[in-house]
């Protein structure tokens, strides 16, 4: 099925994203204010994520992309 | 002499109360959140229905969702949905008259409700945290069990921030009038599901996270309520997603911006991007339009119309959504703060769009809808 | 040997978050001369709590565990009111104006130094925000207090108080 060598390649991939990105410019914790605002945050309105998945999930046949994998439905 | 001191809480109302993005730290305040919303799509075009009620599908849904820290250590979500569905549902389509095709709708308007139940714990170190998870989601003839585990990772001062994930669910579908219809008894599929991302500080104003999943599906994966309707017994789907954060000091402006990639094992490829500004980020008033966009290619077992003189065991389903098409979706949103207490308000409107389907190939399926959904909920913070 | 130089790359990133400076516990706290928020004219500065057990609060009006933590910062004042214990705060904002407008809301009685060029966070190698650090008499750093949750205000206290307890000795 899927061979040892997609996860060994997926995990070169992660570790390598991580390494770049950890080059990246390094934000303070108290340059943060604007990072902090809760319309920046992934979160910022998980009531309206969860009924927009909902309702593409059963509407669409792309899925996921969340780490919320659970709770089916029978609509789809 | 001790002075008054009035909770801090209380009078802000635009403290940011949880430090940026992914992160394993503790959350620091509880929320409780409560919203209710229509769902309503447009009626089928007469001329697309050859057979059956043209009143097309409403939901009604309530939510309710909890977040709070436990003690120094710990954190919890509740969260339990409602949803009330009714109207006709597209059992199949024929050929028409004139080459093109044509929906055979439910006679008797579904009626139906789900309830799902979402609970989560998790354990808070300084730079990691582990969490568990355990989910129920259950309509008369339908149920599903799910477990899950995560776990997050802060590298330098959180600049960088790894998630793992992993879930499992089962569901079981037992299939009303079943002997009537000649439908399936009962069927049941499991699902495992794995995801990767990384949340990354860019900027003191911008913020990237990316996410790869997996997702494998074996069991009964057709719809029983389709006339003809047999789909393989194993499905792979994978998801890339970007979500990107940027904050502007015009009008204290922030933008949201994901995308995703989609590709599974049925030969479908789809393409989400959506985007979303909020003014006055904040302020008393946020507000803001939202827009998205959406494609999908064909399954390798779709056909525009059944064939019904196939065998059982040959895959293939005419459902609209296993079609290729795409979708435009606007909306608008508006949230007023008052305080810890704030109302939030959405309005969307999808309609789906042939023209916008990857690697087209037949025409658009009769099937295809547009809905608007507007919903109202409220927040409390403490 | 792929998951060998995987693990390698992931251990390198962990541990560059050890390598990170910060004001240790057991080093002296680094001098500093800022003004008051209240009043820009009048400058505070650590030497002039030479000889006190001094509890130094970083906060940012966009912080929230930062004011959760004031009322509790504040008791800790009034608890060990008459020893020789002082609460300094140094406000990090960008903009000073919102910091003065969140004191104007929220009452503490200890005095808050604006620090205009966030050097001092920097000097004091702050991990995140808030944190916190306990100096004692002599100017040495004896704790440093990362975040606020429930019940810091107790460990807190404790410690505060033996280090009032040292010097008795």
């Amino acid at each position: 099925m899927y061979a040892n060598s997609h996860v060994k390649g997926l995990g070169k991939l992660i570790a390598f994203t991580v390494l770049l990105l950890a080059g990246c410019q390094n934000v303070e914790p108290w340059e943060r204010d604007r990072l902090a605002e809760p319309a920046m945050q992934l979160s910022a309105d998980i009531t309206g994520s969860k009924l927009d998945q909902q309702v593409f999930f059963s509407k669409e046949a792309a899925s996921g992309g969340t780490s919320a994998a659970g709770g089916g439905c029978g609509c789809n | 002499m001790a002075k008054s001191l009035k909770s801090p809480l209380a009078i802000l109302s635009s403290a940011a109360m949880s430090m940026p993005a992914l992160s394993a730290s503790q959350p620091s305040e509880t929320l409780v959140s409560v919203a209710t919303s229509i769902y309503q799509e447009g009626d089928a075009r007469s001329d697309a229905v050859a057979f059956g009620d043209q009143e097309r599908f409403e939901v009604k849904t309530n939510q309710f969702y909890l977040s709070s820290p436990i003690g120094r250590n710990w954190s919890g979500t509740v969260s339990y949905d409602n949803e009330a569905m009714s109207g006709a549902s597209p059992w199949g389509t024929i050929e028409g008259a004139d080459g093109d095709y044509q929906l055979i709708m439910s006679g008797a308007s579904i009626d139906d409700s789900r309830n799902g139940v979402d609970l989560s714990l998790t354990r808070h170190w300084r730079k990691q945290s582990i969490g568990v998870s355990v989910g129920y989601s259950g309509e008369h003839d339908y149920h599903a069990r799910s477990v899950g585990i995560t776990y997050e990772r802060d590298f330098l001062k959180k600049n960088t921030s790894l998630g793992l994930s992993a879930s499992y669910s089962t569901d079981d579908i037992t299939p009303t009038d079943a002997q009537l219809f000649q439908r399936l008894d009962s069927g049941s599929k499991h699902s495992r599901s794995y995801y990767v991302s990384i949340n990354q500080l860019l900027t003191p104003v911008a913020m990237i996270n990316l996410g790869l999943g997996l997702t494998r599906r074996d069991g009964y994966l057709s719809d029983p309520y389709k006339l003809r309707d047999v789909r393989p017994g194993k499905r792979l789907e994978r998801t890339f997603t970007a979500q990107y954060r940027h904050y502007f000091d015009w009008q204290s402006t922030t933008l949201a911006a994901n995308y995703r990639y989609f590709w599974d094992s049925y030969a479908i490829d789809a393409h989400t991007g959506d985007a979303q500004l909020t003014f006055g980020t904040g302020s008393r008033v946020e507000w803001g339009p939202t827009l998205r966009l959406y494609g999908q290619s064909a399954a390798d077992f779709y056909v525009p119309w059944d064939d019904y003189g196939l065998e059982d065991t040959i895959a293939q389903s005419s459902d609209h959504r296993l079609s290729s098409f795409g979708a435009v979706s606007l909306g608008l949103k508006a949230r007023f703060k008052m305080g810890p207490a704030h109302i939030v308000a959405r309005y969307q409107q999808y309609e789906s769009k042939k023209h916008l389907g990857l690697r087209s190939k037949t025409q658009a399926h009769p099937g295809l809808i547009r809905f608007k959904v507007v919903s109202l909920g409220a927040e409390y913070r403490f | 040997m792929q998951l060998i130089s995987i693990t390698a790359m992931i251990l390198l990133l962990a541990s560059s978050d050890v390598n990170a400076e910060t004001a240790a516990v057991g080093a002296l706290a680094p001098n500093f001369a800022r003004p008051l928020l209240d009043d820009e004219r009048i400058n505070l500065s650590l030497e002039d709590y030479r000889g006190q057990v001094v509890y130094l609060d970083f906060w940012a009006s966009w912080c929230g565990p930062c004011l959760i933590a004031m009322p509790k910062i504040e008791a800790l004042k009034q608890r060990f009111e008459g020893s020789d214990f002082s609460v300094l705060a140094i406000n990090v904002d960008r903009d000073p104006k919102r910091a003065r407008r969140f004191l104007n809301k929220v009452e503490v009685s200890y005095p808050s130094v604006y620090d205009a060029t966030a050097e001092l966070p920097k000097q004091y190698g702050l991990q995140a925000m808030p944190s916190s650090y306990v100096i004692d008499q002599r100017g040495y750093i004896t704790l440093v207090h990362e975040g606020f949750r429930k019940g810091d205000e107790d460990l807190l206290g404790a410690h505060i108080q033996e280090v009032l307890n040292r010097v008795r000795e």
